[in-house]
């Protein structure tokens, strides 16, 4: 995947969203804006902020002028909505909702057209309670802490499936605590690891560094802070692990 | 018991006015037709779509056609309004801010330099126009937050966004160079979103 590399381009996002770009910057940057997704965060930003300005320099409209408005819009069509399947613009690609903007904000990369996909991809499923409880007795991961999550009142199970692989999640938000068990994954690269993210509106927060792949499975592993996060990130990142993803996710976990 | 009901010149059925929606949610009925939430998303936004245009353009009428523009284009395009894109608010205000920058480069490139001249000099500048313009919580806050940034920065932005200069014509006006008016701009804008709790 693509991240800006040109510097200088980024520093357009400023004055594009002020449409204070002659129109010969204005492709080149929607260019780079397709492919940029941290661009167009800042871009969004920087509008809501103009909002704001444009807001205060609100004046009284004339009395005549809701009634002209009014008269015009009967004789106008709305546009019917775009229907979103084809690909052709990954901004529009996600769009459900306020949330996911929030965390795409400090989570650049998600935004990308393959990352889109794999969200599309992702099947979230609830499983029952007394189904998960069995295989759990069967696991020998259980320990005390795995019992407090298990029989925590608010305990759920979140699983994702994509292509051939995926993951369970345990969580009680009650004990801030997930539990994960993933199969089906690469081992990492060399001189590198997996690691996982909470990721909430606050942005992307370190959950730990997944061990070694065992026939394609990691876990159970737990992870404390669970907080808010609405969803869970695997992303591949140097040995010993990053302070914020640096990369595209391999695995994205909606939180229930 | 019989409850009376207005009777709707809107012809909508079952618009009981909740007077909770939001601004998107009348969005989202606006684009299926409904003129009622769309009249009342008028009464929101009108005032900032004019102000707005009435700042970059000067000129009352020339706003006046651009802000009517505007409102017809949120009605025509509501459908393609996604919460995804950021709040309703910056939506229409961004279409607003655009088509007003549009009819000035328009104006410019049809060699009316002279006539956006006279039309600044005809009507009065920024300060004078404040006690025209309603008084609201958002203008107090904006005039103290554009006041928290450093003069490069606060003419950087409002020559960008409230006159609708490029970030070239800035620098010309600013005797500064690019990068250091891109910078500005930049930092001005991050300063007032922090300014304004809008960050994250």
């Amino acid at each position: 995947m693509m991240m800006a590399t040109n510097a200088d381009i980024h520093t357009l996002a400023a004055p594009y969203a002020l449409h204070a770009l002659p129109d010969e910057d204005v492709e080149l940057f929607e260019e780079h804006l397709a492919e940029c997704s941290a661009c167009a965060a800042e871009v969004e930003e920087i509008r809501e902020t103009a909002a704001r300005l444009g807001a205060a320099a609100a004046v009284s409209p004339p009395a005549r002028m809701k009634d002209d408005v009014l008269r015009r819009i009967e004789q106008v069509r709305p546009l019917p909505p775009e229907v979103t399947d084809s690909g052709d613009d990954d901004r529009d690609t996600l769009r459900s909702g306020a949330r996911r903007r929030a965390w795409r904000r400090w989570w650049g990369p998600i935004a990308t057209g393959a990352v889109a996909a794999l969200l599309a991809g992702i099947v979230v499923l609830g499983i029952q309670l007394n189904e998960t409880r069995e295989q759990l007795d069967r696991s020998q991961a259980i320990g005390a802490q795995m019992r407090e999550l298990v029989t925590a009142p608010d305990m759920q199970v979140v699983q994702a499936e994509q292509g051939d692989s995926g993951g369970t999640v345990i969580m009680a938000r009650s004990v801030d605590t997930a539990v994960l068990m993933v199969h089906g994954m690469e081992p990492a690269p060399a001189e590198h690891t997996y690691q996982l993210w909470f990721i909430d509106d606050d942005g992307a927060r370190s959950a730990g560094l997944l061990g070694d792949t065992e026939d394609g499975r990691i876990g159970p592993f737990t992870a404390h802070g669970l907080a808010d996060a609405d969803h869970l990130g695997i992303t591949v990142e140097p040995a010993g692990g990053s302070e914020r993803p640096t990369t595209d996710p391999v695995m994205l976990i909606e939180l229930a | 018991m019989p409850t009376l009901r207005p009777v709707g010149d809107e012809g909508g059925a079952e618009h009981q006015a909740d007077t909770t929606a939001t601004l998107g949610d009348l969005l989202e009925r606006s684009a299926r037709g409904d003129t009622a939430a769309f009249a009342r998303i008028y009464d929101q936004v009108a005032g900032p779509v004019l102000g707005i245009a009435t700042r970059v353009l000067r000129d009352r009428s020339q706003a006046e056609e651009v802000a009517q523009d505007v409102l017809v284009e949120v009605w025509r395009s509501a459908s393609r309004y996604s919460t995804a894109r950021g709040s309703a608010m910056a939506w229409i205000m961004t279409i607003a801010h655009r088509r007003a920058v549009d009819r000035v480069r328009r104006e410019q490139a049809a060699t009316d330099r002279e006539f956006r001249m006279a039309a600044q000099a005809e009507s009065p500048p920024y300060d004078q126009v404040a006690e025209q313009v309603e008084m609201s919580f958002e203008r107090e806050q904006a005039r103290r937050c554009l006041e928290s940034l450093t003069e490069l920065q606060r003419e950087s932005v409002t020559l960008a966004y409230y006159d609708g200069y490029t970030y070239r014509e800035v620098a010309e006006l600013l005797k500064a160079p690019l990068g250091t008016v891109k910078t500005r701009l930049r930092d001005g804008l991050i300063r007032l979103r922090d300014c304004m709790g809008l960050g994250r």
